[in-house]
C-alpha cells in the first residue's frame, strides 16, 4: 500500500457525501443541544424518516420538491411527537425517549410487515429513488478528476451529490449564524442556561423547545436524505449508533458554535479513515482482518468521544464559558 | 432472480430460521469499479469494490464437512468447495441477492435443515457488504420462523443482527403443534415472564447505579454482552463445566464494574463531571466495548452450550429445564438484592445514598465506598443475566446487550427511576408486553411495543410506578 493512495483516500473523506450528511445532521443537533440544551438521542430517528419520506415518495414518482416537502413533514411530525410528551422532562429522560422513538422508526422501518412500503430489512435500493436526483443534474455524464479525486459526475457516488450535499451545508451554516445571532437564537440560548429565567419573561418555553426540535430535526431528515443518496436505505445503517457518531462529532467540533459540526465530522473522518487505511496496508490481514480494522476504526471512535467529553468538553472551537452541560 | 425466490419459498422455514446477515461497518469510500465476475476466494474482505458471501461448512455436532461443492447464483455465478476447515468464501462485484446452494443430499446426511440461502450484497452499506451463510445454524426460532412464514419473502430471510435476537428470544414457543391462539397466549405469556425476569436482573443493577450516583449508563448493556461472551469462553474455549464458567463469568464481570469505578467514574466524580457529561462517556465506552467485542469474537452469535435439551410440557406450556433452572436462579437473585437493600445496614446506607448523597456521607456513610459495591454489585448481576440470557437464546453476540439496553430503559423508567422494586415489576411488564404483542403485531416489531411504552410512561406517569413525584425534570 502506497502512501500517496492512503492520503487521495482520506482526503476524499473531507469532501464525501457521508461527510457532509453527517455535517449537516450534527449542525442539527447543535440546533438542539448547543443551542437549546435538548438532549435528543434520536438524531438518527430524524435522518432515517427523512429518508424514507424522499425515497418512498421518489419511488411513488413524485417531483423532487414534494419528496422534499414530505422528508420535512415527518420530521415535523416526530418532533411535535416527541416533544410535546418530553419537554417538559429532565434531560436524562429526554434522551431515553428519544433514543425508544428513533428506534421504534427503524424497527418499524426493517419489519417485514413493511416491505411492501419500506422493503423491510432490505430496504429501498438505489434505482427507485436516485433517477429524478440524477436527472436534475446539470453535469455532462462521464467522469471528471479535480485535483486527486475521480468519481462519475452524476450517476451513484457522484460529484452532483457531493455539490448539492456541500451546497446544503453552507446554507445551513449560513442560517445557524444567522440564527445564533438573532433575538430567537438568544432565546433558546436563555432556555439552556435558565428555563424558570426565560419563563419568568413570559416566553413559551415549550414553544421555543419545539421549533428548535423541528429546526433541528429538518436538518437531519437533509442529512438522512444526503446519506442515502449515494447508497440505499437501509434502517439498520440508520441506528443510534449514528445518533452516537453525530454526537461525537459535534463534540468534538465544539457545541453551541457554528462551525463547529463542519469541524468535527471532517476532522472525524479524515481521520478514522487515514487510520483505517494506514492499519489495512501496514498490518498483514492474518494478524488483523479487515472487519477486525472496521472493529478497531469504531473503538478509537468510542475512545475519542470519552476523552473529549472528559478532557475538553468544548470540543475543538468552543467556548468553555459557553457549555451546555449545565444540568 | 425469481428462480432464486421460489426455491427461497419452498424451503422459507428454513431459510428463515438459518440466516444471519453480519455488521461489517464500511469503508465509505468508493471508486469507479470496474466489473468482475464472482470468484471463489480462500478468504473474501469487503472493499469499496467487492463485497463476499462467505461461511463455514459444519454438521450440526459442529464438525467441518470438507469437499463440498458450493454454489453461488444470483447476479453473478461461481463454484467453489470447502477447505478442510469447511470454509468457503465467494468475492462478489454486483450489489444485489445472491443464492447459495449445496447439494441436498450433503445438506440431508449432515443433519443440516436446508441447502439453500438467499442473501443480499449492497457493498456501499454498513450492513450488507459480507453475507455469511451458515447451514447449520439452526438455533433462531422455529416459532418466530413459523409466525413470520405468512408473508415471507427474501427479504425477511435476512434477518439482521437485532432481530436474531429478538426472535430467539420466543424460542421455546409452539412451533409443531396447533399455533391455536389460547396456547400461543400462554406460551408467550409464560416466555413473557421469563424474559422479564431476566430483563429486571440487569435492570436491578442499572437502577442500583442511577439511584446512587445520578447516572443513567449506557454501557451497561455491554456488560450483559460481557458475562454472556466469558461464559462462551468458559465453556467453548477453555472447556470448563457450565457453572464454572457462568461463575468466572461474573467474577470478570464484577471486576470490571470495580476497575470502571475506580478507574473511570470516581475520578470523573471527583472532578464534578456532571451527570450529563458522563452519560456521554458511558455512550463512549459502550461504543468502545462493543467493537472490542467484535474485535476479538466476530460478529456471529456465539453458542453457550452445544447440547439442544429436551423440552417438555407444563400445561400448557413448552419448556426445558434450563429455562426453568434460569428463571429460579434469577428470583433468587433479585430476591436476595431485595433483602440485601432493605435488612442489611450496607442495603440502608445504599438507599440513604440514593436519596441524599451529602446527607449520606453527613452522617457517617462513606459515599464512595457505598458507590463502589453498587458498581461491583451492578456489573456482577449484568453479567449473570447475560449467563442465564445466553442460556436461553442459546447464544450471545456482540451486541445482544446493546438490543436490550432500550428495554432495560423502558422497564426502569416505568417502574421508577432509582427505585429498588421498580425494576422488578417494570421489567416483568415490560417483558411481557414484548412478547404478548406479537400475538397481535408481527414479531419483529414486538420490541418496537416495549419502547411505546417507555413514552407512554412518560405522558402520564413520568415518575413511573414507584417514582416520587419530585425525582422528575
Amino acid at each position: 500500500m502506497d502512501f500517496l493512495t492512503i492520503i487521495t483516500n482520506s482526503l476524499g473523506e473531507l469532501i464525501a457525501p457521508t461527510t457532509a450528511a453527517y455535517a449537516l445532521a450534527a449542525i442539527g443537533l447543535n440546533i438542539h443541544f448547543g443551542m437549546t440544551g435538548l438532549f435528543n438521542m434520536g438524531q438518527a430517528g430524524f435522518m432515517l424518516l427523512g429518508a424514507y419520506g424522499f425515497a418512498i415518495t421518489q419511488s411513488m414518482g413524485w417531483s423532487i420538491l414534494g419528496s422534499l416537502c414530505m422528508a420535512l413533514f415527518l420530521s415535523f411530525l416526530f418532533a411535535l411527537l416527541l416533544g410535546i410528551p418530553t419537554l417538559k422532562l429532565g434531560p436524562d429522560y429526554l434522551s431515553m425517549v428519544t433514543l425508544a422513538a428513533a428506534e421504534i422508526v427503524r424497527i418499524i422501518g426493517r419489519s417485514t410487515a413493511m416491505t411492501k412500503l419500506t422493503g423491510g430489512s432490505g430496504g429501498i435500493s438505489p434505482q427507485d429513488f436516485t433517477e429524478k436526483f440524477e436527472a436534475l443534474s446539470p453535469l455532462p455524464d462521464g467522469q471528471s478528476t479535480f485535483l486527486l479525486w475521480t468519481y462519475s459526475n452524476n450517476t451513484a457516488n457522484s460529484w452532483w451529490i457531493r455539490i448539492v450535499a456541500w451546497v446544503l451545508v453552507g446554507i445551513a451554516l449560513f442560517l445557524t449564524w444567522r440564527w445564533f445571532n438573532s433575538p430567537w437564537g438568544r432565546v433558546l440560548k436563555g432556555i439552556r442556561e435558565d428555563e424558570n429565567a426565560v419563563r419568568s419573561l413570559g416566553k413559551s418555553v415549550t414553544r421555543f423547545k419545539i421549533q428548535s426540535l423541528f429546526l433541528g430535526g429538518a436538518f437531519g431528515a437533509l442529512a438522512g436524505i444526503i446519506f442515502v443518496l449515494p447508497r440505499s436505505v437501509q434502517p439498520d445503517s440508520l441506528g443510534r449508533q449514528v445518533t452516537f457518531y453525530t454526537w461525537t462529532i459535534l463534540l468534538m467540533g465544539g457545541a453551541a458554535t457554528v462551525f463547529g459540526p463542519l469541524i468535527g465530522s471532517c476532522v472525524l473522518w479524515v481521520a478514522l479513515t487515514l487510520i483505517k487505511e494506514f492499519m489495512r496496508g501496514t498490518i498483514p490481514t492474518t494478524v488483523i482482518s479487515s472487519d477486525q480494522v472496521e472493529a478497531l476504526g469504531w473503538v478509537i471512535m468510542g475512545i475519542a468521544l470519552m476523552c473529549i467529553v472528559i478532557f475538553r468538553p468544548q470540543g475543538i472551537l468552543g467556548d468553555r464559558k459557553e457549555l451546555a452541560f449545565n444540568a | 432472480m425469481t428462480d432464486a425466490l421460489s426455491t427461497a419459498r419452498r424451503h422459507r422455514l428454513l431459510i428463515l430460521a438459518c440466516m444471519l446477515a453480519i455488521l461489517v461497518p464500511v469503508a465509505f469510500l468508493a471508486f469507479p469499479s470496474t466489473a468482475r465476475a464472482a470468484q471463489a476466494t480462500p478468504t473474501c474482505n469487503p472493499t469499496a469494490t467487492n463485497g463476499c458471501v462467505n461461511g463455514i461448512l459444519q454438521d450440526s455436532g459442529k464438525q467441518p464437512i470438507a469437499g463440498v461443492t458450493v454454489t453461488l447464483s444470483g447476479k453473478e455465478s461461481a463454484t467453489t468447495t470447502t477447505d478442510a476447515s469447511g470454509k468457503w468464501a465467494f468475492s462478489v462485484t454486483a450489489d444485489g441477492s445472491y443464492t447459495v446452494t449445496i447439494d441436498k443430499s450433503v445438506a440431508s446426511s449432515h443433519g443440516l435443515p436446508g441447502n439453500t440461502e438467499t442473501v443480499s450484497i449492497d457493498k456501499s452499506d454498513f450492513s450488507k457488504q459480507r453475507a455469511v451463510v451458515r447451514f447449520d445454524k439452526t438455533n433462531a426460532s422455529p416459532a418466530a420462523s413459523s409466525k413470520a412464514s405468512g408473508s415471507a419473502s427474501s427479504s425477511n430471510a435476512k434477518s439482521g443482527n437485532s432481530s436474531s435476537t429478538a426472535n430467539s428470544s420466543s424460542a421455546s414457543s409452539a412451533s409443531g403443534s396447533s399455533s391455536n391462539f389460547g396456547q400461543r397466549f400462554w406460551q408467550q405469556l409464560y416466555s413473557g415472564l421469563i424474559f422479564g425476569l431476566m430483563l429486571a436482573l440487569m435492570s436491578v443493577g442499572m437502577n442500583l447505579v442511577y439511584g446512587t450516583t445520578g447516572l443513567s449508563s449506557f454501557s451497561h448493556g455491554e456488560q450483559v454482552t460481557l458475562g454472556g461472551l466469558m461464559t462462551y469462553v468458559g465453556t467453548q474455549m477453555l472447556h470448563w463445566p457450565l457453572i464454572v464458567s457462568g461463575i468466572f463469568a461474573i467474577a470478570i464481570g464484577a471486576l470490571t464494574g470495580l476497575i470502571q469505578n475506580e478507574v473511570i467514574w470516581a475520578p470523573l466524580r471527583r472532578k464534578h463531571v456532571g451527570p450529563l457529561q458522563q452519560m456521554i462517556v458511558t455512550i463512549g465506552l459502550s461504543m468502545v466495548l462493543q467493537y472490542l467485542f467484535q474485535f476479538f469474537f466476530g460478529g456471529s452469535t456465539k453458542g453457550i452450550v452445544t447440547s439442544v435439551e429436551r423440552g417438555f410440557q407444563i400445561g400448557p406450556i413448552t419448556t426445558d429445564r434450563a429455562t426453568l433452572i434460569s428463571a429460579a436462579i434469577a428470583i433468587v437473585v433479585i430476591v436476595t438484592v431485595t433483602y440485601f437493600l432493605y435488612h442489611t445496614r450496607f442495603g440502608r446506607a445504599t438507599r440513604a445514598v440514593s436519596d441524599n448523597a451529602a446527607l449520606a456521607a453527613a452522617s457517617g456513610i462513606n459515599v464512595e465506598h457505598v458507590v463502589r459495591i453498587v458498581w461491583i454489585l451492578s456489573c456482577a448481576l449484568a453479567a449473570l443475566s447475560g449467563v442465564l440470557m445466553g442460556i436461553y437464546l442459546k447464544g450471545i453476540a456482540w451486541n445482544t446487550g446493546a438490543v436490550l439496553l432500550l428495554l432495560m430503559f423502558s422497564a426502569v423508567t416505568l417502574g421508577g427511576l432509582g427505585t429498588a422494586p421498580g425494576a422488578l415489576v417494570g421489567a416483568l411488564i415490560i417483558g411481557v408486553v414484548a412478547d404478548m404483542s406479537s400475538l397481535i403485531i408481527p414479531n419483529d416489531m414486538r420490541y418496537a411495543s416495549a419502547l411505546a411504552i417507555l413514552i407512554i410512561v412518560l405522558l402520564f406517569r413520568p415518575q413511573g410506578i414507584f417514582g416520587k413525584a419530585q425525582r422528575v425534570g
